[in-house]
């Protein structure tokens, strides 16, 4: 039997977690959008930046504009649903797991198709580097993959490997796009080695980041910098004027 | 089992999710007697269950960011309890569940207006229950507590414990089954007493 009343504990657990939450307020959705709003357009002006400082889109030998162009607008609506589907996990449109890891893993196969399809369209040289598109791909998702991944910090109960993933294919997809528009080559080992294997790339490493930051773990939470304290640890924090409570 | 609390919660939710600090206090009245029941029924320690309570509140006030507009604030709730009980089983090597039958016949909720035999009979009826519980599946239990005790839907249980609605629905049918084997004809008459 309890030596504490169970509705006076339960009052005093929920004063306690008021107080918490009041002393370290947290974003609301509408700053939360703020900042992921920021972060986005951050992303997009470093990807940028870097394909820029790359060399910016290039039209090799005789490469019509239009065939650039259908490269990556067909590949741009692929990265649109990629992101789509990574922005609304958890909501009631996407909330299977399923079609976020089916998603992921079709990405690279369905780009090194849609580049192969324009195989024999384009005659110039094939001079494209490996290294170069690969470097290109990677440098330009390392922004987003890491921004995003801080935005959604500790958000994901259930799957956080699987969100993880897909903002590291979302990232990764957009940054292949940018590599799309300088690449000459359309050969599909090409595609497979200098722009899937980056997009791979970096699910992995969305995956493996997803499931270390955005999961949620038993911690004394530092809530603004201020520690919540835990009822079964030993706290200095101040907000303890409670006794500890008893079994009910 | 009326759902007008689970629109409430919802709503409460929604609400602080876009910055009205006093939605919050509304939602823990709605949600820390099922989160407690909750924690309670898998865990021994009633100070633990208590302070994965608080933590899963402060991580739902953490996250209130990411709560998505018309959401269920229940299955979230859930999932977040009980990745943080996960967490402690795992770092503490804590035994899940397993609770005593004396422990459950105390926290089982009775309709107050039954007579007293009546009363007993529930009680007792709740221990062999607890106890035949203790021999399912951690799995299997938990998505039959889910449905049964917490009143969650299949596709709810399915999203807190991150399966399929088809993989909780063969849990739930096998520990029905396990329970039938255990309770026999009786529990057909009592189960949704204790429940």
């Amino acid at each position: 039997m309890s030596s504490i009343d169970p509705a006076s504990a339960s009052l005093a657990l929920k004063a306690r977690i008021m107080a918490a939450a009041a002393a370290a307020p947290s974003p609301t959705r509408h700053q939360g959008r703020r900042a992921t709003r920021f972060v986005v357009a951050a992303a997009i002006a470093a990807g940028i930046a870097f394909f820029e400082l790359g060399g910016g889109i290039a039209q090799p030998g005789d490469r019509p504009l239009l065939l650039t162009v259908r490269i990556a607008d067909g590949w741009a609506l692929a990265c649109a649903g990629l992101t789509w589907l990574a922005a609304r996990f958890g909501t009631p449109q996407v909330r299977t797991p399923e079609v976020l890891r089916a998603a992921c893993m079709a990405a690279p196969v369905a780009l090194v198709l849609w580049v192969a399809r324009f195989h024999g369209d384009y005659t110039g040289p094939p001079t494209a580097s490996l290294w170069a598109c690969a470097a290109t791909s990677l440098a330009c998702a390392v922004v987003p993959l890491a921004g995003l991944l801080w935005t959604r910090r500790g958000s994901e109960p259930r799957h956080p490997a699987t969100m993880g993933g897909a903002i590291g294919a979302a990232s990764g997809a957009w940054a292949g796009l940018l590599g799309l528009l300088r690449c000459p080559d359309t050969a599909a080992l090409h595609a497979l080695l200098a722009h899937a294997t980056p997009l791979l790339l970096t699910t992995l490493v969305g995956a493996l980041a997803g499931a270390r930051l955005l999961g949620i773990r038993r911690r004394g939470y530092r809530l603004g910098g201020l520690r919540s304290p835990s009822i079964c640890e030993p706290s200095s924090a101040p907000m303890t004027a409670s006794p500890p409570m008893g079994r009910m | 089992m009326s759902d007008h609390w689970r629109e409430a919660a919802s709503a409460a939710m929604d609400r602080y999710a876009c910055g009205d600090d006093s939605a919050f206090s509304e939602l823990y009245d709605l949600l820390a007697p099922r989160l407690t029941a909750f924690l309670a029924r898998r865990i021994r320690d009633d100070a633990l269950a208590s302070d994965l309570v608080q933590q899963t509140f402060l991580q739902m006030h953490a996250s209130r960011r990411h709560f998505s507009e018309g959401a269920d604030v229940m299955p979230w709730a859930f999932a977040i309890a009980r990745r943080l009980l996960i967490d402690v089983v795992r770092k503490s090597g804590r035994e899940i569940i397993g609770d005593d039958g004396g422990g459950r016949e105390e926290r089982e909720s009775v309709a107050p207006d039954l007579p007293p035999d009546r009363i007993v009979a529930q009680r007792r009826l709740a221990a062999r229950v607890g106890e035949a519980l203790e021999r399912v599946p951690e799995g299997q239990r938990l998505a039959f507590e889910l449905v049964k005790g917490d009143g969650l839907s299949l596709a709810e249980a399915a999203e807190v414990l991150g399966t399929t609605v088809a993989a909780v629905k063969l849990r739930v049918h096998r520990t029905y089954e396990a329970l039938r084997a255990a309770l026999g004809e009786e529990m057909h008459e009592e189960l949704d007493g204790v429940w």
